[in-house]
């Protein structure tokens, strides 16, 4: 009975662990969502073909183990005294299982590489795309601030624009960011970027990132991006939260024209200001 | 050189060159003991009880994710009387700071390290008792001011420290940017120094007493796997430890003197320090640590399955070689942790190598167990069921690291739920199903009694079901964007849609905890209900069956003389002896 029972677990389990990476729609459908979040980013699909590619590798070795282990203890259990074998090891099959599993490591090490400098080139925009756009990051304890160079494409002008959690990007435009923190480390996370950099204080770290204009189109066009810190940054943490904002090119163009005058005029009061005090 | 350590290690030292002793009073004996049977039982108490106390932790930070900011049963308006019982962030963070520090330095390490080491390793290896009892004594109580540090942390004004058990610098590091950051930090930090201090001697002690104390004829290779994983993991230890205490010395500079070694400081100037060094000092040991608390689990799968399923270990030599190999590559894979960290990308490259590298071995092992399995007299018994679960969560533990050994996936699932669950397959799913399976299979050891088999196999079935209803779908959680560390993960708005999940598996920690009631019932029933008398009620061939149960001071009545290996088990018919104690002479074979 007992020995029934730990080898339909040990069986459950690989069903569902197996189940949930080759098939985690059906999971998460169930619990009422849809599998990883869109993929927006170039080179965000490379990473979600990569993750399959693992776990086709992962699968297979946990389904071998598992239906192995369920048998061994299930038939094992059933012998008695006088039954059974002695055998405590073999040359043939140490080689076979230290050879395989470093055939497999090799394989998946190499795709990763690759995969790693071609999301790299993606991530810039790919082959022929435009100049990219440069966005100063600033993380501080609970907020994100953005700086964009304005109309004149240079920054430290009189058109910079500064934004406070909104981020309005351009489709289809590469984005180059330059982080810096302002007090602890934050990291910066949008999952539909599939990408996670952490912005450390005392340095600048670059994140490049493209939003693919088809799948952003083909997604619905999404208006706001959830833009996460993922990495512990003190009590305010869970709701250090900002919003990316794509957008075609010309609304870009359009609020950062806006933007960009109010923030020239609040400048100019603060001066008069400044001067009559 | 080689030629010399060869010497030392093979070198043999008889039972007579070394005195048991016996103190006379009851404190002397049972309190301040120097018997390595005496600490390694302390180390179970501290780490049991400590147990208990981040479990409940856990529970608490459960409630909160799967309710958040609701009023907290029972024990909220004790802890949170300013919100009328509702979880603060600051408390969350601080009790998520805790549960790690706890579950890490003062229960898998200590024990593992400390209790299965200090009571095991003389046993198993014919001596009466470690190389340094004093030191040994010294490596429990520095544990205990330790233990006091951590509480003083949670208790000090401003609420404990909130920087994670990881404590990234400058986090952890300026006063003004955390509210625990005042004294609580300086507390973590000096109970942290406490549990390393104990751990290097702990460490010291084994070595050195592995290396000179074996009985005549126990060569290396004869050696149980648990001696050899917690003395691959004292070496670790030895090794790692260093250069994390030279942290933590770093921080309290830091914290004491506002001397900005680890933060920028103020950035103006130019000339403050640099907060990746705390996290290449941090990882640099803790990811060692990761293997100090699994090792030794690994070693005491390998002699549970063995004994109870009757079969020597297979392929025990690359066993042994894949232990080596995991802690020698442990040492090189330190840089996984911060591939999202901004340091440079040619390192990610090596790190990247190096940690697929560990796959290799980590299959060796499983494959061997499979294979210490395959063909055997398998006995359900609880510390088998345990050592078979350990197995299985091993293997989802070990290939769900496959994800975070890629840079591009890991930058995806760094500091998300997958990562938690990962992780916690292997401390929980494996290291404590280890220690569960440990317990059950040395307990006869301990006290002479046996634990009750029919609740020990009620609890497994719990803690077993219990534990992939916790974990398993947090990978899910993970895959959809979960950050760790969130005291509501309802913020985030595709993970909002999952919260269903989040509150089943509130549901079914308060389930897995439930269930561990059981094994207290068991611990009570086993101290003194049970019946005593038998030696080897395992019918286990290494040698510290060959002591009574429990044994006594200085250990073994004869002198022991090895001839053979820990695992010779054999297929005999029934009523003939299936094994051959690894003390009996040699012509006995």
């Amino acid at each position: 009975m007992m020995r029934l029972v730990v080898a339909l677990l040990v069986l459950a389990l690989g069903v569902l662990v197996v189940v949930s990476m080759e098939a985690p729609e059906w999971i998460l459908a169930a619990a009422g969502s849809d599998w990883f979040p869109a993929e927006l980013g170039l080179g965000a699909e490379r990473v979600d073909g990569l993750f399959d590619h693992t776990n086709l590798f992962a699968a297979g070795l946990l389904g071998l183990t598992f239906v192995g282990l369920a048998w061994a203890v299930w038939r094992g259990a059933g012998r008695r005294a006088g039954e059974g074998s002695e055998r405590s090891g073999s040359r043939r099959l140490e080689v076979l299982w230290t050879v395989v599993p470093a055939g497999i490591v090799v394989h998946l090490t190499l795709a990763q590489i690759q995969a790693r400098d071609a999301i790299a080139a993606d991530a810039r925009g790919g082959e022929g795309a435009g100049a990219p756009l440069a966005i100063e990051v600033e993380g501080v304890q609970f907020d994100w601030r953005f700086t964009y160079a304005g109309a004149d494409g240079a920054f430290g002008t009189l058109d910079d624009v500064t934004s406070v959690v909104d981020m309005p990007v351009p489709v289809g435009r590469p984005v180059e960011l330059r982080m810096r923190s302002v007090d602890v480390i934050h990291s910066f996370f949008v999952p539909e970027l599939r990408m996670k950099r952490d912005v450390v204080p005392g340095t600048v770290t670059p994140l490049a990132f493209t939003i693919d204009a088809q799948d952003h189109a083909a997604a619905g066009s999404p208006e706001t991006l959830e833009l996460r810190c993922a990495e512990l940054c003190g009590w305010g943490h869970y709701a250090m939260v900002g919003r990316l904002l794509p957008m075609e090119q010309h609304a870009f163009d359009d609020w950062q024209a806006r933007a960009g005058a109010a923030g020239f005029e609040a400048e100019a009061m603060a001066d008069d200001v400044e001067d009559e005090g | 050189m080689i030629g010399a350590l060869r010497a030392a290690f093979d070198r043999e030292t008889t039972v007579e060159e070394l005195h048991p002793h016996e103190p006379r009073t009851w404190v002397g004996r049972y309190v301040f003991s120097t018997d390595h049977k005496v600490i390694g039982i302390q180390f179970f108490v501290l780490g049991l009880v400590m147990l208990l106390m981040g479990g409940l932790m856990a529970l608490l930070m459960r409630f909160q994710l799967a309710w958040p900011f609701a009023k907290v049963p029972i024990v909220g308006e004790w802890l949170f009387p300013e919100t009328g019982g509702a979880m603060t962030p600051e408390g969350y963070t601080a009790l998520l700071t805790l549960h790690g520090t706890i579950m890490t330095f003062f229960v898998v390490i200590p024990l593992l390290t400390g209790a299965f080491g200090n009571y095991l390793i003389p046993l198993m290896i014919g001596a009466p008792d470690m190389a340094f009892p004093r030191m040994n004594a010294l490596a429990f109580w520095l544990m205990i001011p330790g233990v006091g540090c951590l509480a003083m942390s949670a208790l000090s004004p401003g609420g404990g420290a909130g920087a994670g058990w990881t404590s990234y610098a400058p986090l952890s590091t300026v006063g003004e940017y955390s509210p625990g950051s005042l004294s609580g930090q300086t507390w973590w930090l000096l109970a942290l120094t406490f549990a390393g201090f104990a751990s290097i001697l702990g460490g010291l002690n084994y070595v050195v007493t592995v290396v000179k104390m074996r009985a005549p004829g126990l060569t290396a290779m004869r050696l149980p796997l648990t001696v050899w994983g917690l003395v691959i993991a004292a070496l670790l230890q030895l090794l790692a430890l260093p250069v994390l205490t030279s942290g933590t010395v770093l921080m309290f500079v830091d914290r004491g003197f506002d001397a900005a070694l680890l933060s920028p400081g103020n950035a103006a100037d130019g000339e403050g320090g640099q907060p990746l060094l705390w996290q290449h000092l941090f990882w640099f040991y803790s990811h060692p640590a990761v293997y100090v608390m699994i090792l030794p689990a690994m070693g005491i799968v390998s002699d549970v399955l063995s004994v109870h399923s009757r079969k020597p270990v297979f392929g025990y030599r690359p066993m042994v070689i894949a232990m080596a190999s995991i802690a020698g590559l442990g040492f090189i894979v330190w840089g996984h942790h911060m591939f999202t960290s901004g340091m440079d990308p040619r390192l990610e490259m090596a790190f990247l190598v190096s940690t697929m590298l560990i796959a290799v071995p980590s299959g060796v092992k499983t494959f061997n167990w499979l294979g210490t399995l395959w063909g055997a007299r398998v006995r359900l018994t609880t510390a088998n069921l345990f050592a078979i679960g350990f197995v299985a969560q091993f293997v989802v533990g070990g290939l769900s690291g496959l994800w975070m050994a890629a840079t591009p996936v890991d930058r995806y699932m760094h500091d998300t739920y997958a990562v938690v669950a990962h992780f916690h397959y292997i401390v929980f799913g494996a290291s404590l199903f280890a220690l569960f399976a440990g317990l059950y299979h040395w307990w006869p050891k301990m006290t002479g009694r046996r634990m009750h088999e029919g609740i020990g196999r009620v609890h497994f079935l719990g803690t077993f079901l219990g534990t992939n209803a916790v974990f398993l779908m947090m990978h899910q959680l993970g895959f959809r964007g979960m950050i760790r560390r969130t005291a509501d993960p309802t913020i985030q708005d595709g993970v909002a849609q999952l919260q269903g999940l989040n509150v089943f598996i509130t549901w079914s920690a308060v389930v897995l905890v439930s269930v561990q009631v059981l094994f207290v019932a068991n611990l009570v029933y086993g101290l003194f209900l049970a019946r005593r008398g038998e030696d080897n009620p395992w019918d286990a061939a290494s040698l510290e069956w060959t002591a009574p149960s429990p044994p006594p001071a200085g250990n073994f009545r004869a002198r022991i003389q090895v001839a053979r290996g820990p695992y010779d088990y054999r297929v005999r018919p029934a009523g003939e002896l299936d094994h051959v104690p690894q003390a009996a002479p040699a012509e006995q074979t």
